[in-house]
């Protein structure tokens, strides 16, 4: 028998199956034992053929085993990868092991930015990029009037429309009616929003109790004695007892006095439940009349545009003769919902994205001057047999896997901080997470795009450092190295362009994020600063509404008031109270409040608009608004007296420049009575975003008013008043209840909370930035001292003197520094524009902040170069020369 | 083509590679002429059967194909067991003769 001898010529490392190998080896095997069977006397011919019977179905065995091999590669080829990829990662592991601070600050950067980015991402995607939680919520829209000039002489009253005529525009009307309640029970009578809803309010914006039921069709009809209650009114006024369902309730309408004031329970909110319109704490069916729909679903199929069109059509006619510029418009639901927090949520994730590029580009910035110093390891490597690409796989693999973890990491805490923050951001904001607080938690879907995003962006920042490394690895380059000093080796390390390039968007990232925080802040400082005309402190304010029931006429209202605020008064810790209309934060322009005056006085034409408030005698004491001329309102201002009025001292100038206005008369809008102006009072400031106006004043007693806001101050902690006050109120009329009982200083801060969020915000994110952008500086200078040491030892060998050192290291940082600066100033300057919208009080150029920050962004540079320099300028020739 | 052998009972075709195999690498020609001499031509293998069993195991892992040179400098595939083959090979083995010790009891004559 012919033993073969097992010599392995060579190892074919195949990794894809070839056909012919089968057939080579039933070949060799045919050739062989043809030569047998010659040997044993067969002839040649015969010989084959009886070797080639004994194989046996050839065909079948020549698939067969193929088909075995090509699986065998496949399994190999899979094995291979894997074998690669595991090979990888654990050297990735490795080399993060040997260097833990590096691989954990270069995690933690990375994490800390994902973790922001996605929280920021969170947040606009739950205002502007999710549907509202409403059935096909694209096709709701809110219909408005769009005054495209300012005044209209006849505003028509909406009111007076005969909104049927809408079924023939709209799919679906969505109306209801904002009202204000009394409610009974508890330990005492309480004040609460609530709302009338058409069915369309019900069924178009998938309202429905938590507990119990919804409105039946046949409940919509006046007379009707149903009500659905919140959650948070249950809780107060009902313990949360659930027999509260069928039971019947006590309460009286503000705007609806015949309406039905026993009604009984039929359902309970969630806790959680949104509404687009105002929060209510009293939900009745609205019956069929001539109510203006604020909102409704668009016809399938047609535009917004087209139904705006028709809508105009149908409506306009009904006004009879309306200044021809007036006309309705319609907007998208969540447009509307989302406008007033757009800028602040774009100026949020453009912070987020800045800081990422900020962090993405200090972790590339190390990465790559890191992957230079590996220089040799990477010689080896290749020495070894490895090729290129297989050390760039290794590189990319060791940023994947670092932007993996951090991706991990920063969807764990953009998750947790969402999911607790839920409430805080609708309240910073001003307007609730649609669909309620717990809807900005992160979903699924959402936490596998933050890992895939992390995962690109160590794709993207480690082919800088893979592409660096396999460029400028050569034999030549090898050899530089051994040379030292020769020119040019230094430049050929980590290429420095790269590096260069990735610190300087670094320093202009910063600087952007450093303008906008510092226009934010001077934007805080500003509202903080800004004196608000009045004294907010110690001031408590609460609403509430004389029922018309018992407060039929304007006698009854003023003297009802009048016994209030005695009341309120002779509380223990009182010092003055005074009711207004509208509160001293809210400008009420009403349809056209222009003041015009009498004489010399501004006219018609020209008269400047107002802010109208009424108020009682004490209101300017209350709030501490310094009387500039004439005097305040007494008691002698009553309704058989004068009618007279107060102006601020913006509105003495708009409407006499120049001379005294007291004494003088004036008309309100299209007042047909003329008041006498008695005194003239410091300016007021209205939160900002709203346009500042002067005010003019007219006493209540002149002009009651059933809504009353009472400003109370007192002498204590105002937070600590509510009780009391509620309990002056019930001594004076127990059917009285005081709602919303606020500090006012609350109340200006909530004003401004958006701002100073995004301001604190910013402020976080530029200060993280900065502190990156430093790192960078310090590891760029530091790389840089560490290359150079042989050109410096030898410059200080020739005489150089230790300043001359400090000068040639800091002049790469100038260099570096001042690039970064002057790029982040011209991009800011295009990009705080954006801003504006967010600003008060500071341009967005404003050129102090940009100096202060250049300033502030040169100074830290400064600092994060004083060890770097301090090495360069220690180097000794000796040792240097020594350890060569 | 004289034989009258014995069918490879199904799967025993494996075991008699993986005892070959034991011995020292071999190709499949050599494989086939092995199992001829040792089992004196009672157990005759077809060479198609041979070929797919032995890229069958090949692909199980249990035994290595590699190229290399006969004596006569030809270009032939040798096959070695793998340590997976061997373990294979053991086990195979017992309960081979676990199964030959059983059929034996039935056909002892009582």
């Amino acid at each position: 028998m012919p033993e073969k001898r097992y010599r392995p010529s060579f190892r074919l490392r195949f990794t894809r199956a070839d056909a012919r190998e089968v057939d080579e080896e039933f070949q060799f095997h045919l050739t062989m034992r043809t030569r047998e069977l010659e040997r044993l006397g067969h002839l040649p011919d015969r010989a084959r053929e009886i070797a080639l019977m004994q194989f046996g179905d050839i065909d079948d065995a020549r698939r067969f085993c193929r088909a075995e091999d090509e699986e065998r590669m496949r399994e190999y080829r899979r094995t291979l990868w894997l074998d690669t990829l595991r090979q990888d990662v654990l050297l990735a592991f490795r080399t993060m092991r040997r260097q833990p601070a590096f691989a954990l600050s270069t995690v933690l950067t990375l994490a800390i930015a994902i973790a922001l980015a996605t929280s920021a991402y969170g947040i606009v995607h739950a205002y502007l990029v999710r549907p509202l939680p409403y059935p096909d919520p694209d096709r709701l829209v809110f219909v408005r009037p769009a005054p495209t000039r300012d005044p209209f002489p006849n505003m028509p009253r909406l009111q007076d429309v005969d909104w049927r005529i809408a079924d023939s525009v709209f799919a679906e009307v969505v109306a209801w009616d904002l009202d204000a309640f009394t409610v009974a029970g508890g330990d005492r009578t309480e004040s609460v929003q609530g709302a009338w809803g058409s069915p369309g309010y019900f069924s178009a914006l998938g309202v429905r109790p938590a507990i119990g039921r919804g409105f039946t069709p046949g409940e919509f009809v006046r007379g009707s004695s149903v009500v659905i209650i919140s959650d948070g009114l249950w809780s107060r006024k009902f313990s949360r007892d659930p027999s509260i369902l069928g039971r019947s309730i006590r309460l009286q309408s503000l705007d609806n006095p015949a309406s039905a004031e026993v009604a009984t329970v039929v359902g309970i909110m969630g806790p959680n439940a949104w509404h687009v319109n105002r929060f209510t704490d009293v939900l009745r069916p609205l019956p069929p009349g001539r109510n203006f729909p604020p909102m409704a679903r668009l016809k399938p199929g047609v535009t917004i545009q087209e139904t705006e069109r028709r809508l105009n059509a149908v409506v306009l006619p009904q006004f009879g003769k309306v200044d021809p510029n007036y006309r309705l418009s319609l907007a998208g639901v969540q447009q509307e919902y989302t406008w007033r927090l757009r800028p602040t949520l774009l100026a949020l994730i453009g912070g987020a994205l800045f800081l990422l590029l900020v962090a993405g580009a200090s972790v590339a910035g190390a990465q790559t001057a890191r992957a230079a110093a590996r220089r040799a390891e990477v010689h080896v490597r290749i020495a070894l047999g490895a090729s290129r690409w297989r050390i760039a796989m290794q590189l990319l693999t060791e940023s994947l896997l670092i932007a993996l973890i951090a991706a991990l990491i920063g969807a764990g805490i953009a998750s947790t901080v969402l999911g607790t923050f839920g409430t805080t951001v609708g309240q910073q904001l001003g307007a609730g997470i649609p669909g309620g607080a717990d809807r900005l938690a992160l979903g699924p879907g959402m936490l596998v795009l933050v890992v895939g995003i992390g995962a690109l962006i160590g794709a993207a920042f480690g082919l800088l450092p893979a592409l660096v490394v396999t460029r400028t690895v050569g034999f030549l380059d090898s050899l530089g190295g051994s040379l030292g000093i020769q020119k040019g080796s230094v430049r050929s390390v980590a290429s420095p362009a790269l590096r260069r390039g990735l610190f300087v968007a670094q320093v202009a990232f910063t600087m952007m994020l450093l303008v906008g925080a510092g226009l934010m802040a001077r934007t805080i400082l500003t509202i903080a600063t800004t004196s608000l005309g009045f004294n907010d402190e110690h001031v408590v304010k609460g609403d509430m509404f004389l029922p018309p029931t018992r407060y039929k006429d304007q006698a009854a209202q003023r003297a009802g008031t009048e016994r209030l605020l005695a009341g309120i008064a002779a509380t223990e810790g009182v010092r003055g109270v005074a009711t207004s209309f509208p509160d001293p934060l809210r400008i009420f322009t009403g349809p056209d409040v222009r003041v015009r005056g009498e004489g010399t006085l501004a006219q018609t034409d020209s008269g400047p608009q107002a802010a109208q408030y009424v108020v009682t005698p004490g209101y300017f004491d209350v709030l501490d608004i310094p009387l500039r001329a004439g005097r305040a309102f007494g008691a002698q201002d009553d309704a058989p007296a004068t009618p007279v009025a107060i102006v601020s001292e913006g509105m003495a100038r708009a409407l006499g420049p120049g001379q005294s206005v007291i004494g003088r008369r004036v008309k309100i809008g299209s007042d047909s009575i003329w008041r006498t102006i008695v005194g003239v009072v410091g300016e007021t400031q209205h939160p900002v975003e709203s346009t500042s106006l002067p005010e003019i004043y007219i006493p209540f007693a002149q002009d009651p008013i059933p809504l009353l806001f009472i400003l109370t101050r007192v002498t204590g902690d105002p937070r600590e008043m509510t009780s009391a006050l509620q309990r002056a109120v019930a001594r004076v009329d127990d059917g009285l209840g005081l709602a919303n009982v606020t500090p006012l200083r609350e109340l200006t801060d909530r004003a401004t909370s958006r701002h100073r969020a995004l301001a604190t915000v910013l402020a976080l994110f530029a200060l993280l930035a900065l502190g990156l952008a430093m790192l960078g500086l310090y590891a760029s200078l530091a790389y840089v001292v560490a290359q150079r040491r042989r050109e410096i030892a030898i410059r200080v060998a020739v005489g150089a003197s230790a300043w001359a050192i400090r000068g040639l290291i800091a002049r790469e940082g100038v260099a570096l520094v001042g690039t970064g600066l002057v790029l982040g100033v011209v991009l800011s300057l295009a990009l705080t524009r954006l801003l504006a919208s967010q600003l008060y009080g500071v341009t967005p150029t404003d050129p102090s902040t940009f100096a202060s920050i250049t300033a502030l962004l040169g100074a830290s540079a400064l600092l994060a170069a004083l060890a770097p320099l301090r090495q360069a300028a220690r180097v000794q020739p000796a040792e240097i020369m020594r350890s060569e | 083509m004289a034989r009258d052998p014995l069918d490879l009972l199904y799967g025993s075709l494996d075991l008699l590679i993986l005892r070959t195999l034991a011995w020292e690498p071999m190709h499949g020609y050599g494989i086939s002429n092995h199992i001829r001499q040792r089992t004196a031509g009672v157990l005759e293998i077809v060479d198609a059967a041979l070929y797919k069993s032995l890229h069958r195991l090949e692909r199980q892992g249990y035994i290595e194909g590699e190229w290399g040179v006969t004596d006569e400098n030809r270009r032939a595939k040798f096959y070695k067991l793998t340590p997976a083959g061997r373990a294979a090979l053991r086990a195979e083995t017992s309960a081979w003769r676990q199964y030959v010790a059983a059929v034996d009891k039935v056909l002892e004559p009582a």
